[in-house]
C-alpha cells in the first residue's frame, strides 16, 4: 500500500500542452515560433522522443495537396463521399488540404524524407478506397526518424517538457478552462498547472474493444491514449462529436496491424472464407463488409497464387514499414509464410480516433473548443480522417491560435485546498486495503464494449450497454486498488475508458440509421436515411445534473453555407 | 511464471544505461537490483522504440500475446 498524502507541485506556464506526440509536439513548437518570450509546458505521459501513435515513425504522409498534382477541392470532395458520407464540416477538411503542402515542405527543411521520381516530382498515390477524382493525396515518405525529429526541434526551443505524466483532469470554472492536474507516474508527484490557454493533443481512445487476442494491448491504434482528451473535455464542457462512429477495419487477427491489401492497394491478394469462394471486403463497398460481418464468416488473405517476385516485393514492403517490429516478429513466432500459408483476417477491435475514424472534440478551423480557453487538435479533435497530417497542420494553428489567446488573457490563481481535495480522489485507489485491479476493471469494462458497442448494434443492445456502464461507475470504479504510481495511472485510464464507452452508447442510440458500414451499423435500422439523419450527433455535459446531453447539429458546406 | 514476455533483454548485453526505460511509450520497463533492464509491466505495443534505442543490441521483441 502507498499510504502517502500527495506532494503537490503548483506550476504556471502561459500555453499548456497535454500530450507530446504528433500534434502536441507540432503545437509547441507553433507557440514558441509565434511568440517566443511566452512560457510553454508539454505534459507527457511518457517521453516525447519516442511519445504517442508515431514513436518508430510513419511511412507516409495521407492527405497532401501538392500544387499541380491535386487540390483541396478535391480532397473535400473525396472525404465528403469516401469518408464522412456527407456529414461534414466541409471547412475543416478545406484548411487541412490548404495547409499540407506548406507543413511537407516545413518537415522537408527539418530532415525529413519524401519520396520523387526521376524527374523531381513528388509521387502522389491515392488515399480513398473508393475512386475519387484527382486523388493523388497520399505522398509516401522515409519518416522512420519523424518522431526523433520533432523531439528535437522541441528541445532546440525554450519548451519545458513534463515527462511520464498523466493529466488527470483539466481545471475550470463556468468561463473557461485554465490548467490541468495529473501525476508523474514514477514518483507519484502530483501536479497543478495553471495556464492562459490550454492545447489538448492527446490521442484518441485505442483501448476500447478487446482485440481476439484477448491481449489487452494488443490494439491497433496505439494504446498508450485511452480518451484521455474525449473525457476530460467532456468533463469540461466541451461539445463533443460523431462518438457513434467507431473504427473497426478488417485486420490480420491477432497482430495489431492490417496485412496485404490494407496495407498497399497494388498487392493482388485474395480474400476468401473457409470455403476457399473468394470474399469482397478490402476493396469492397459498406454493404460487401456489412456483409462478410453480417455472414460471420472465417476470412483469409491468400497470397500463394502470386509469383515469388511478388511476395518478396511484399514483404520488402511489410518489413520496412513503421511496424516492422511486430510484422517480422509475427511471422517468425508463428512460423507463418505466405508463400504457402494464407493469412486470417478479421474484423478485430473497435477504436476511437479522429485520425483514421471520426470522433472527437468539436472544433472550429482555429481549433478552438466549444469552452474558452480550450483548444484541440490531432487525434482528440473532431476533423474526420485527417490523418497524421491533421495532427501537424491543427497542431500548428493551435498553437499559434492558443498564443493569441494567451497574450491578452491572465493567469487565474488556483484553489490550493480544491487541488488538495482532487488529488486524494485521484490517490484513492492507494490506499485501498482491498480492492479490484484496474487491468481487471478494464477487460471486464471493454468485454462489455466488445459485446454491446461494437457492430451491428441495436437499441436494445445500446440500452444493455448503458446499465452496465451505469454499474461500472458506480461499483468497480469506486473500489479499484493499486500497488504503484504506473498503476494508479491505469486506474485514471478505466475513469477516460468508461467516459467513452457512455457517448459511443448514448450517440448510437440517438442516431436511428446506419450511415458509415460497419462503422455504425445499426441492424434495426439498416438504412441510410439522409431525409433525417444528414446532420451530426452531438452530446455535451449539463453541469447542473451531471447528465450526458444529446442534439444534433447542422452539415456545413464551404463558405459557412448550411445545409439543411 | 515463465512463459516468453515480448521484450525479452540479455542481461549479459545489457549495460544499465536505462534508455529503454525512460523511453518506452507504454511505461513498461523498469531497472531490477542489479541495474539491469527489465519487463515489469505486460502492458507491450510492439512498437520496437527499445530495441531501436538500445546502445548494445540487447533487446529482442517477441509477439507472444501471452501473460508473464
Amino acid at each position: 500500500m502507498l499510504t502517502i498524502k500527495p506532494e503537490i507541485d503548483f506550476i504556471e506556464t502561459d500555453v499548456l500542452i497535454i500530450g507530446g506526440g504528433s500534434a502536441g509536439c507540432m503545437a509547441a513548437i507553433a507557440a514558441h515560433d509565434e511568440a517566443p518570450n511566452l512560457k510553454i509546458t508539454i505534459l507527457e505521459k511518457a517521453h516525447t522522443r519516442r511519445s504517442g501513435t508515431l514513436a518508430t515513425g510513419m511511412d507516409a504522409l495521407n492527405v497532401v495537396a501538392v500544387p499541380g498534382l491535386s487540390t483541396p477541392e478535391d480532397y473535400v470532395k473525396g472525404v465528403d463521399l469516401d469518408h464522412t458520407h456527407g456529414v461534414i464540416d466541409e471547412d475543416l477538411h478545406y484548411v487541412l488540404a490548404e495547409k499540407s503542402f506548406a507543413m511537407l515542405k516545413k518537415l522537408e527543411e527539418w530532415g525529413v524524407g519524401f519520396e520523387k521520381d526521376d524527374a523531381g516530382q513528388y509521387v502522389g498515390t491515392p488515399v480513398f478506397y473508393g475512386d475519387c477524382p484527382g486523388d493523388k493525396f497520399t505522398i509516401p515518405m522515409a519518416g522512420l526518424d519523424l518522431k526523433l525529429i520533432l523531439s528535437r526541434e522541441v528541445l532546440k526551443r525554450k519548451i519545458k517538457i513534463l515527462n511520464h505524466t498523466i493529466t488527470t483532469s483539466l481545471l475550470y470554472d463556468s468561463e473557461a478552462v485554465y490548467g490541468a492536474c495529473g501525476f508523474n507516474i514514477r514518483t507519484g508527484k502530483f501536479i497543478a498547472c495553471s495556464a492562459k490557454a490550454v492545447i489538448l493533443a492527446s490521442g484518441g481512445c485505442g483501448r476500447f474493444g478487446m482485440p481476439s487476442s484477448g491481449y489487452m494491448y494488443g490494439t491497433f491504434d496505439f494504446p498508450g491514449n485511452a480518451g484521455d482528451g474525449y473525457s476530460m473535455a467532456y468533463r469540461a464542457g466541451a461539445r463533443m462529436r460523431n462518438f457513434e462512429y467507431v473504427q473497426h477495419f478488417a485486420e490480420t487477427k491477432r497482430l495489431n496491424v492490417p496485412l496485404g491489401k490494407e496495407y498497399d492497394t497494388d498487392f493482388d491478394t485474395k480474400m476468401v472464407n473457409e470455403r476457399g469462394e473468394e470474399v469482397n471486403v478490402h476493396e469492397g463497398s459498406d454493404e460487401d463488409n456489412i456483409q462478410a460481418l453480417l455472414s460471420g464468416q472465417t476470412m483469409y488473405e491468400k497470397f500463394s497464387h502470386l509469383p515469388e517476385e511478388a511476395i518478396k516485393q511484399i514483404e520488402e514492403v511489410w518489413f520496412a514499414s513503421e511496424r516492422k517490429h511486430p510484422i517480422i516478429s509475427f511471422f517468425r513466432e508463428r512460423k507463418m509464410d505466405i508463400r504457402k500459408d494464407p493469412v486470417e483476417v478479421g474484423f478485430e477491435e473497435i477504436a476511437l480516433c479522429s485520425g483514421h475514424g471520426s470522433t472527437g472534440i468539436k472544433v472550429d478551423t482555429d481549433t478552438s473548443t466549444t469552452v474558452k480557453g480550450l483548444y484541440a487538435c490531432g487525434d482528440v479533435a473532431c476533423v474526420p480522417n485527417q490523418y497524421l497530417t491533421g495532427a501537424f497542420v491543427y497542431g500548428e494553428i493551435a498553437g499559434q491560435s492558443a498564443v493569441q489567446y494567451a497574450k491578452d488573457g491572465n493567469t487565474k490563481k488556483i484553489d490550493q485546498a480544491a487541488i488538495q481535495k482532487q488529488a486524494e480522489i485521484v490517490f484513492k485507489p492507494t490506499e485501498r486495503a482491498d480492492g479490484i485491479k484496474p487491468n481487471d476493471v478494464e477487460r471486464k469494462l471493454r468485454t462489455i464494449i466488445t459485446e454491446y458497442l461494437t457492430p451491428p448494434r441495436s437499441a436494445e443492445k445500446l440500452k444493455t450497454a448503458l446499465q452496465w456502464i451505469k454499474r461500472f461507475s458506480k461499483e468497480d470504479v469506486e473500489c479499484m486498488k493499486v500497488e504503484d504510481w504506473h498503476e494508479l495511472s491505469k486506474a485514471v485510464e478505466v475513469r477516460f475508458i468508461l467516459d467513452c464507452a457512455e457517448m459511443t452508447a448514448r450517440s448510437s442510440l440517438k442516431r436511428n440509421e446506419t450511415r458509415w458500414g460497419v462503422s455504425d451499423y445499426r441492424s434495426d435500422f439498416p438504412e441510410r436515411d439522409d431525409a433525417n439523419w444528414l446532420k451530426f450527433v452531438d452530446l455535451e455535459m449539463d453541469h447542473n445534473s451531471g447528465e450526458m446531453v444529446v442534439s444534433t447539429s447542422p452539415v456545413t458546406r464551404r463558405e459557412n453555407q448550411v445545409v439543411k | 511464471m515463465n512463459s516468453t514476455t515480448s521484450v525479452e533483454i540479455d542481461k549479459e548485453e545489457c549495460n544499465g544505461c536505462g534508455i529503454c526505460v525512460e523511453i518506452c511509450p507504454l511505461d513498461c520497463l523498469r531497472m531490477d537490483e542489479h541495474e539491469k533492464a527489465f519487463m515489469k509491466y505486460d502492458e507491450c505495443w510492439y512498437c520496437g522504440s527499445c530495441t531501436l534505442e538500445c546502445p548494445v543490441d540487447a533487446i529482442i521483441l517477441r509477439l507472444p500475446y501471452l501473460i508473464r
